[in-house]
């Protein structure tokens, strides 16, 4: 327990999540255990910024660049006492930004970082050190359009390769999969679904994997970068001819967003489907995905609006 | 916030589901080994062919114990992270023991590694959801609740717990750790378990290994079961892929690998068991009650997986109603399986009816064989009635399959699950046959042909607890199914072939079996046993069961059996084989000499028997008769002395002599009076009765009083003289140390005199029929009458003294006691033959007496006090009364009637 002052923001949506324009409400609670405090003013500041890296190597995230998107502030208190304890300041603010410019979602990647925060800063004059307390905002736009359900088959089948005998003379693998996406187009607060089945398999199944990939481009370099976000397993072992199972994926909520594209940066995803077998081999099936960020309806998982 | 406990959501009431034990680690031991099987496993397939045996098997047994224990330390921390608030180090652990279960090198210890695994999973399940109640509704169990009743908070939390396990990349640890957290989806939506089952479920198709798939399911399953009861089609579907997946248990490579691990394969496919349970169990518990779901299982069964594993548990679980309602169809598909038909077959070649080469284990190896498929066929027909005509086709089916199988302790496994069936459904003759070919198959076998075999000899196959009980247990248990279903215990245990079987049995059984008969037969509703061969058989059943009593046993359980012992010796009544009853009630004597109840019990007994004996031969003279009669009192004679309370054996002495009276046994009669009468001076001063110490003086008076009575009947000694019993009764009274303000001594002396008086009549009040009494005897003779006044002036003297010792003890009590002793004083002389003006006038103090402390005592305002106003009021009031009716009769001579009139005058 220390007698330190300390200040703390306690916002009203415990999930901190917010669309453009909408208000932003909270306490900004100051703890002055001991004495009173006085100050020089109280202010918030909400920021936005985004981070550009070209590349996905080390020397790239030296010379990464940083641009602020949006900034709000606002003074809570003039300069003036606070009493010994426990005080709290509510504030409201609605996250209206300058005409023209526009809020992306939050969004942490490894070439592009779209970051919120919302800072209450506490001067207490030249020679004491200013309180200060940031907390992330999650930004989120929320697509107007009704998107419609694009379902994918696609299948795994050594026909498509051509059949080179191995070398030892011996007879190629072969196999086929078949499977199904419930839409290609996909709303990220829902999970990825589809399913996938084992027709046949002359080698014996390690696992069946999905491997989420996010791609993004930096325009003013032209610079791409594929990464795995996460691999869900969907299968472990060996499976008999016919066994049919699930793909069931929930996307993670501050590493996918929205597909975007502007004039600074592109963001798109992928999901790979791929089959390993016993002996380190495997196939992969590669799927453009569209992410998009729907209305929710009432009484779903997120919080009320 | 306002709890409002609404009724919506599948949530359906789980408890009575939580009855069903499948899964339960106490569940699950059965299903594993205990011990290492004795051709041990190796761990990785190379080390077979390098290490040395015995290192193989050090290797062996110390990783498995290490993952036992690894696994326990485990659940021991995450208790202790939870406890620390530490919720990702809970987490971890969680998956790490998820882990454990994707090892599949040891089949058989696999369900208990299972049991302890599915624990941490349910701890931990329990944890996050009670913590996610609390944070809602402050409490931990909060009952029903629907998703609006929940606040943003705590939604937050519940989404970020799922959004964390859905991102475990390996599918196992996330499909057992997401059916654990099933409940916090109730935070978050309506009706939310159904969706969620059915993915998961589907999920587990993609595990390759059919035993861990098989067991993921399973437990996905239970936890389906414990939140939703609806949705039986999930879980049928669920069934079904089980069913296909469990063809990969059963492949060719399937079977290659368990050689390569040398694990017998029918054993191995046993580990399966839990699962199939869990999966039709979940099936049958989500069916509409009316579907029919046993037909729907034995389709699949044709259909997909026509495997005795199925059907053994279809049969297990089933309600026993719908079993029963298939019972010919679920016989025919027992005979149709593999592994029974391969079994018929090779009995056939034994039996040398078909030129078969010789037998071949079977091709396709079979979880259960066919004596465990009918001994649960059994016990569902036994728990509930099939078809009348039925009945009998099913009995002979079953037994033309079952009297084949030549191992006694498989043979048994059926015979005891079916024992019942004859009994419950079809008549005494069929248990007999069944009996008969029960004991066909013991006899030729080799474990019961030593009596003295002390090592339980193992079945042939031990994977569950039930199979681990020697031949000799599965006999015991038959007999005593037997003996408790059997509605007459007295019938079947003349069947001389259960008394045949039962001398099979050794010890331990014996005892239980002893006890059970016993208790069956001395029920009331039973029949009596009648004959001997019977009765010593009971009897030979009765020591095994009870002769272990010994000084260290309870005392309540000693009555308890001393109660059973005593009923079933009543019930065994041989008519007219006397002599065999009699050899009965000896021998039960001779074995049984602790039980007290008893030994007084069989004295009554062979008194009744003495009488009914008298009964037989009309009352007449018979050499025979006399002879075992004597016998029978020379039994009672030697018992009752060493019978412990004095009051009993007064009480038998009293029942004996009467029987020796009556059988005209007269020597006899005497010496048994004589003994009565020298067992006064032993009865003790006090007794215990429940927690108080009482005084025995007023259980004696009783008990004298009927001595007098019987004494009036009993004829004088040739030599000593007509009184010489009584006047020995009056020297034993007098001489009795009887407390001191006790009216017991007075009340006694009058009835004494109230004897005496008896005894002088011209024709007593009663006879007994054989023997002539003092009055046919003596006939009044002037010697008699007047050494018998001599003897009544004797009493009335020491009754005078008596009350005047009493009056001098100056107590209220003592003066109750004078009070009584002169009432009853009054009432013997009013009624007495002779009514001199000295006892008129004894009469009228008397009663004056009594008015004085009637007086006395209302005026004390105690309770107590009022109570005795209250008795001799009563006591006046009645003799007021004789004397008034008495005065009143026309015949009586002008003297008494002055008398009488006397006495009135001095009471008004």
């Amino acid at each position: 327990m220390s007698a330190q002052p300390s200040v703390n923001i306690v916002l009203k949506r415990p999930d901190r999540t917010y669309t453009p324009g909408a208000p932003v409400n909270g306490f900004v609670i100051i703890d002055s255990p001991g004495q009173q405090m006085s100050h020089n003013g109280i202010n918030l500041l909400f920021e936005g910024v985004l981070t550009l890296t070209h590349g996905i190597d080390a020397a790239a995230f030296s010379q990464s660049e940083q641009s602020q998107t949006a900034k709000i502030q606002i003074e809570l208190a003039k300069a003036g006492k606070l009493p010994k304890g426990q005080t709290e300041i509510p504030f409201e603010f609605p996250l209206q930004t300058e005409k023209g410019v526009t809020l992306f979602e939050t969004y942490h990647g490894i070439m592009i970082n779209i970051r919120y925060s919302l800072a209450v800063e506490i001067q207490r004059g030249v020679f004491s050190k200013s309180l200060r307390k940031t907390v992330e905002i999650i930004i989120v736009n929320y697509s107007q359009e009704i998107r419609s359900l694009q379902p994918l088959e696609f299948e795994m089948s050594s026909d498509k390769r051509k059949k080179i005998a191995d070398k030892s003379g011996k007879e190629p693998p072969t196999y086929k999969f078949r499977g199904r996406i419930d839409s290609r187009i996909c709303n990220v607060v829902e999970p990825f679904t589809g399913e996938i089945e084992v027709i046949h398999s002359s080698l014996p199944i390690r696992s069946i994997e999905l491997q989420l990939v996010r791609v993004e481009t930096v325009v003013s370099s032209g610079k791409k970068g594929e990464t795995e976000i996460q691999n869900i397993q969907i299968a472990d072992g060996d499976l008999l001819h016919g066994t049919k199972m699930p793909m069931h994926m929930i996307l993670p909520r501050l590493f996918t967003c929205s597909t975007m594209k502007s004039e600074l940066f592109e963001l798109q995803f992928e999901v790979n489907v791929v089959v390993l077998f016993q002996d380190q081999s495997l196939v992969s099936e590669n799927i453009p995905i569209v992410f998009y960020r729907s209305k929710p309806r009432k009484n779903t998982v997120w919080t009320d609006l | 916030m306002g709890i409002d406990f609404k009724t919506q959501g599948d949530y359906e009431d789980p408890e009575s589901f939580s009855r069903i034990t499948f899964l339960s680690p106490e569940h699950l031991v059965k299903y594993s080994e205990k011990d290492m099987p004795s051709e041990r496993f190796i761990l990785r397939l190379e080390k077979l062919n390098n290490a040395d045996v015995k290192e193989q098997e050090e290797i062996l047994e110390l990783s498995f114990q290490d993952v036992i224990e690894l696994a326990e330390k485990r659940k021991g921390e995450l208790v202790e992270a939870w406890k620390s608030n530490e919720k990702v180090k809970s987490l971890k652990i969680v998956i790490q023991m998820t882990k454990l279960l994707t090892d599949v090198t040891y089949p058989y210890l696999y369900p208990r590694l299972f049991a302890l695994v599915c624990q941490c999973l349910d701890i931990f399940g329990d944890r996050v959801y009670e913590r996610l109640c609390t944070l809602a509704f402050r409490t931990a169990h909060p009952g029903r609740f629907s998703p609006a009743e929940v606040d943003s908070k705590t939604k937050e939390t519940a989404q970020n717990w799922l959004l964390k396990i859905s991102s475990i990349r390996e599918l196992i640890p996330r499909i057992f750790v997401e059916a654990s957290l099933l409940r916090v989806f109730s935070f978050l939506i309506e009706k939310p378990y159904t969706h969620t089952l059915k993915r998961l479920l589907a999920q587990t198709n993609g595990i390759g290994h059919p035993l861990i798939s098989a067991y993921a399911r399973a437990y996905i399953a239970k936890k389906g079961m414990e939140v939703t009861r609806k949705d039986g089609d999930m879980y049928k579907n669920n069934f079904s892929d089980f069913l296909f997946q469990l063809n990969n248990a059963k492949s060719e490579k399937r079977q290659a690998e368990m050689e390569s691990l040398k694990v017998e394969f029918s054993k191995y496919l046993r580990v399966y068991s839990p699962c199939m349970q869990m999966c039709i169990a979940s099936v049958i518990k989500s069916s509409k009650p009316s579907d029919d779901i046993v037909e729907y299982l034995l389709k699949e069964h044709k259909n997909s997986c026509p495997d005795s594993l199925l059907l053994f548990h279809l049969i297990e679980v089933s309600p026993a109603d719908l079993v029963v309602k298939h019972a010919e169809e679920i016989l025919s598909r027992i005979k149709a399986d593999a592994g029974v038909k391969a079994f018929l077959e090779a009995a056939k070649v034994k039996k040398g009816e078909e030129d078969v080469a010789p037998q071949q284990p079977a091709k396709e190896p079979t979880a259960y064989g066919i004596h465990r498929l009918l001994s649960v066929f059994g016990s569902k027909l036994c728990e509930s009635t099939p078809r009348d005509d039925l009945k009998m086709t099913l009995l002979n089916e079953v037994w033309k399959m079952a009297t084949k199988i030549s191992n006694v302790g498989d043979y048994l496994l059926v015979a005891d699950s079916f024992i019942e069936y004859p009994i419950k459904h079809c008549t005494d003759r069929e248990t007999e046959i069944l009996l008969k070919d029960i004991t066909k198959h013991v006899s030729s076998a080799p474990e019961f042909e030593s009596t003295t075999a002390l090592e339980p000899i193992p079945l042939v196959d031990e994977t569950t607890t039930r199979d681990k009980a020697t031949p000799m247990n599965l006999l015991g248990s038959l007999l005593v199914r037997c003996a408790r279903t059997h509605p007459s215990m007295g019938t079947l245990v003349s069947f001389t072939l259960f008394q045949r079987l039962a001398a099979y049995l050794d010890d331990a059984e014996s005892k239980e079996l002893g006890a059970m008969i016993i208790r069956s037969v001395a029920r009331p509703s039973d029949p009596p046993i009648t004959d001997s061969v019977t009765s010593h058989f009971l009897f030979e059943m009765a020591k095994k069961a009870f002769l272990w009593i010994d000084s260290l046993t309870h005392q309540d359980e000693i009555n308890s059996i001393d109660q059973l012992l005593c009923s079933f010796a009543s019930k065994v009544n041989m008519g007219r084989d006397i002599e065999q009853q009699l050899t009965f009630y000896v021998d039960m004597r001779r074995v049984f000499p602790k039980f007290e109840n008893l030994k007084c019990n069989l004295v009554l007994y062979v008194n009744s028997l003495i009488m009914h004996t008298l009964k037989m031969t009309r009352y007449k003279y018979s050499k025979r008769a006399q002879s075992f009669i004597k016998s029978c009192l020379s039994y009672s004679h030697v018992t009752i002395p060493s019978v412990v309370s004095c009051s009993q054996r007064i009480r038998l002495l009293i029942s004996t002599s009467a029987a020796a009276l009556w059988s005209g046994l007269l020597g006899q009669a005497d010496v048994l009076l004589q003994l009565l009468i020298t067992q006064i001076q032993d009865m003790p001063a006090t007794k215990v009765v429940g927690n108080d110490t009482v005084s025995t003086d007023e259980e004696l008076v009783e008990l004298i009083s009927e001595i007098i009575s019987l004494l009036v009947v009993a004829p004088g000694h040739p030599t000593l003289g007509p009184f010489m019993l009584f006047k020995g009764l009056i020297t034993m009274v007098n001489e009795y140390a009887w407390p001191k303000e006790s009216f017991a001594k007075g009340v006694i002396l009058s009835r004494l005199i109230a004897g005496l008086c008896a005894i002088g009549q011209r024709k007593l009040p009663y006879h007994i029929r054989t023997i002539d009494s003092n009055d046919v005897l003596y006939v009044q003779s002037e010697e008699y009458t007047k050494e018998l006044g001599e003897l009544i002036g004797q009493v009335v003297e020491l009754t005078y003294e008596e009350i005047r010792k009493l009056r001098i003890i100056n107590t209220i009590e003592a003066h109750k006691c004078v009070t009584v002793v002169s009432l009853w004083e009054a009432e013997t002389l009013l009624s007495g033959p002779v009514l001199t003006i000295n006892t008129a006038k004894q009469i009228t103090k008397c009663l004056k007496q009594a008015e004085k402390f009637q007086e006395e005592f209302k005026t004390k305002q105690a309770a107590t006090f009022l109570a005795h106003a209250d008795t001799i009021t009563l006591h006046l009031k009645n003799l007021m009364k004789l004397v008034k009716d008495k005065a009143e009769k026309p015949d009586t001579p002008p003297l008494i009637k002055g008398i009488y009139t006397h006495i009135t005058k001095v009471k008004d």
